[in-house]
């Protein structure tokens, strides 16, 4: 099978000015940084890492909401990262995207069958009778009342506007969704409507997903492969299985056994002593040489300090970028 | 006597559309050394229970409608501002919710942990340098005494969390009221403020209120736990019985619904619908509009708060016949 979407070597810098008034200065900060990937027709790829790694980044890359820096990106085989605007219009018709924050991602005065019917009027279509029982038909399959319609964002809560944004992501029958966040500003019960929501969606319309979440139980429920990223790099990425239940990496390690407990009887106060990995991400502006990670690191060698880890794939399928599994 | 005791105590807030009330009739006590965790979804309440502990909420628009709030025996409802004052720090003190709005952005952070210890204490000036830096280190911020001199701005989320910890714990409070102290936090760094806030229970024999709507924080560091939904109690037991033996239908939902690292399920177990806002509870039971149990009875009259255990209570009518094995 191939891969629906794939990154190749893509990078994203960011011109970032720092200092004072006088030693002031301009420094590349490298947002994502020569990462490759591939995701399947059909499948959910999971994407985790602490906040500031890049994972927004690389989702809006992969779909051309902003340009990359150096590298490529194919949809269906084709390179899209050189096509002009007229030739991604009808390019973007097969990926949208889903924000976290369902406030600030739809316009407060349009009412939701605006909001969900817009893309299609961007795309050409007509405002007639046809594009109308499209948006009502949505409305059912996201499970909001017709009656949705003519209100406004504000009128509904959190969970529901998550439906909005889902409903306006799929009208134009997208292939492939990033789904940034979509359940992080939400409360536990409404989450676990919305994850089922999006289950029940990828099965009806077989969509392809970037999932990006900052928790790892729901990543886990909802994907078929998870990838974690550091610092604009992907560090591991194999099936859900074999990534949960024996990380090679040691970040991957230790953001699983920073986990909190589903029972107080596994409360991980003293097996986290162990793993625990201490102080915050390192800046993007200055990454660690070497293995970015070696600043944290419990496992650090000389060697990963001078020299960055080559991806190997110890187990078929199971990819991971460290000098333990060199 | 237990260090705090809070009993029937409602809030109301004056609104444009009329008096609503965010916490309706809630008791419950703390002991010294005592973690008790406070859960339930967004608006059920629980900031506002922190904070009219706190005697933090402006009166008006803020009521204390009834119900009494006793800390060491002393009666805080009625308490003066200035005594409350003298409270407020050595006594009880509290993590915010946004790190953001507690820290001033135009005071370094070295002085206002300095200007927290002198609000209670006299020191001289090295003493009281040397006390800051020691708290900082404490809250694991690394280099200390270099990092008096920064801004808020030029730390990261984790390390302003850290700072607030240090400005509620410097002066040594019997009471720590953590409002979701990690929510904002990557996983990572959760783990480190929860490990410290244990850690500092242990050390100062603090008791600590930790607020927060992720059932695993709860199962990390609560001793007991109180669920609340729509302004009221609805559970309480001991943390190891509240995750074996829920006895509320909203409280198994809360459990049921979050996916697990070590269970695999094809769909989650969601609860349909979400919170009502307070201006439209509905009669009867509030969680009835979202109950898979629910049933005409239920929503004849608010279900009381029942005793089942020994420190296990709940207000469902139907537990009798649910939990009947
Ligand atoms: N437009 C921009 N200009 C400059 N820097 C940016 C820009 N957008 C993102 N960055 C930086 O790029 C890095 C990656 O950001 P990104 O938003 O992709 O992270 P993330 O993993 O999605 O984080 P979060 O979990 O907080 O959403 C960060 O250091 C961020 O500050
Ligand atoms: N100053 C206020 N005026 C009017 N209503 C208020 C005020 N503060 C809080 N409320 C209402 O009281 C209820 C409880 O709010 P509270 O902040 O305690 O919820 P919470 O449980 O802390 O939620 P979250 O998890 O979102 O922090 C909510 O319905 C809220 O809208
Ligand atoms: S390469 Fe070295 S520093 Fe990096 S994760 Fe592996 S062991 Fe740790
Ligand atoms: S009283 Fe009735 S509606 Fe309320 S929780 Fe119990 S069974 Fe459900
Ligand atoms: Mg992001
Ligand atoms: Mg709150």
């Amino acid at each position: 099978m191939k891969p629906l979407i794939e990154a190749i070597t893509v990078s994203k810098h960011y011109e970032v000015q720092t200092g004072g008034f006088l030693r002031r200065q301009s420094l590349a900060l490298r947002a994502v940084d020569g990462v490759d990937l591939a995701i399947m027709p059909g499948e959910t790829l999971g994407l985790v890492g602490e906040s500031g790694c890049g994972k927004s980044t690389l989702g809006r890359l992969l779909i051309r909401l902003i340009p990359t820096t150096s590298g490529n990106i194919l949809f269906d085989n084709a390179d899209i990262t050189q096509l002009n605007q007229k030739e991604m219009r009808s390019v973007r018709r097969g990926m949208q995207i889903v924000f976290q924050d369902p406030y600030g991602a739809l316009n407060p005065r349009m009412t939701v069958e605006d909001i969900i019917m817009e893309p299609l009027l961007i795309h050409g279509a007509r405002a007639d009778a046809a594009a109308r029982k499209q948006v009502a038909d949505l409305l059912g399959v996201v499970g909001l009342p017709a009656r949705a319609r003519e209100r406004f964002p504000h009128e509904f809560s959190g969970g529901q506007r998550q439906r909005i944004g889902i409903a306006r992501a799929l009208v134009l029958k997208p292939r492939f969704v990033v789904c940034d966040e979509p359940v992080s500003a939400l409360d536990v019960s409404v989450q676990a409507q919305i994850v089922n929501l999006l289950g029940d969606l990828q099965q009806e319309f077989g969509l392809t997903y970037l999932f990006i979440a900052h928790d790892l139980g729901v990543v886990k429920h909802i994907s078929t492969r998870v990838a974690v990223m550091y610092l604009g790099k992907i560090v591991e990425i194999a099936e859900k299985r074999a990534l949960y239940e024996a990380p090679l990496h040691p970040y991957t390690q230790a953001l699983i056994a920073a986990v909190p407990a589903s029972h107080p009887s596994q409360r991980s106060r003293g097996r986290r002593e162990r793993q625990r990995i201490a102080g915050d991400i390192p800046s993007a502006l200055h990454p660690p040489s070497g293995c970015r990670f070696h600043t944290r690191c419990p496992f650090v060698m000389p060697v990963c300090r001078e020299q960055a880890p080559a991806t190997t794939e110890p187990r078929p399928g199971h990819h991971v970028a460290c000098h333990l599994n060199g | 006597m237990p260090l705090l005791d809070v009993q029937n105590l409602t809030t109301a807030f004056q609104t444009q559309r009329g008096e609503i009330t965010a916490v309706e009739d809630i008791s419950f006590s703390l002991e010294p050394g005592e973690i008790l965790g406070i859960v339930g979804e967004s608006g059920s309440g629980k900031s506002v229970t922190a904070l009219t502990i706190m005697g933090l909420l402006p009166r008006p628009p803020a009521r204390i409608a009834g119900g009494s709030i006793r800390f060491e025996g002393t009666e805080l409802t009625t308490l003066s501002q200035s005594r409350m004052q003298g409270i407020r720090g050595p006594g009880i003190a509290m993590v915010f919710q946004e790190p953001m709005t507690s820290l001033n952005p135009v005071f370094s952070i070295g002085d206002q942990l300095m200007e927290t210890i002198r609000a209670h204490e006299r020191l001289p000036p090295k003493a009281l340098f040397a006390r800051a830096v020691e708290m900082l280190d404490r809250v694991g911020i690394p280099s200390a005494s270099t990092r008096m001199k920064d801004y808020p701005h030029q730390l990261s989320g984790g390390q302003r969390q850290r700072v607030m910890l240090a400005m509620a714990l410097v002066c040594r409070p019997r009471l720590l009221i953590a409002d979701e102290p990690t929510t904002a936090l990557d996983v990572t760094i959760q783990a480190q403020i929860l490990d410290l806030i244990l850690d500092l229970r242990d050390e100062f024999g603090m008791a600590v209120m930790i607020i927060t709507h992720n059932m695993g924080v709860v199962a990390e560091t609560a001793d007991r736990v109180m669920v609340m939904y729509a302004g009221r109690v609805v559970e309480e037991a001991p943390v190891t019985t509240l995750f074996d033996r829920p006895l509320h239908p909203y409280t198994r939902g809360l459990l049921e619904c979050v996916p697990s690292l070590t269970e695999e399920m094809d769909r989650l177990v969601a609860i349909p619908g979400t919170l009502p806002e307070p201006a439209r509870r509905p009669q009867g039971c509030r969680f009835a509009p979202r109950c898979r149990y629910a049933e005409p009875a239920c929503r004849a009259g608010l279900p009381p708060l029942e005793s089942y255990d020994p420190g296990h209570s709940a207000a469902c009518i139907r537990v009798p016949e649910l939990t009947r094995p």
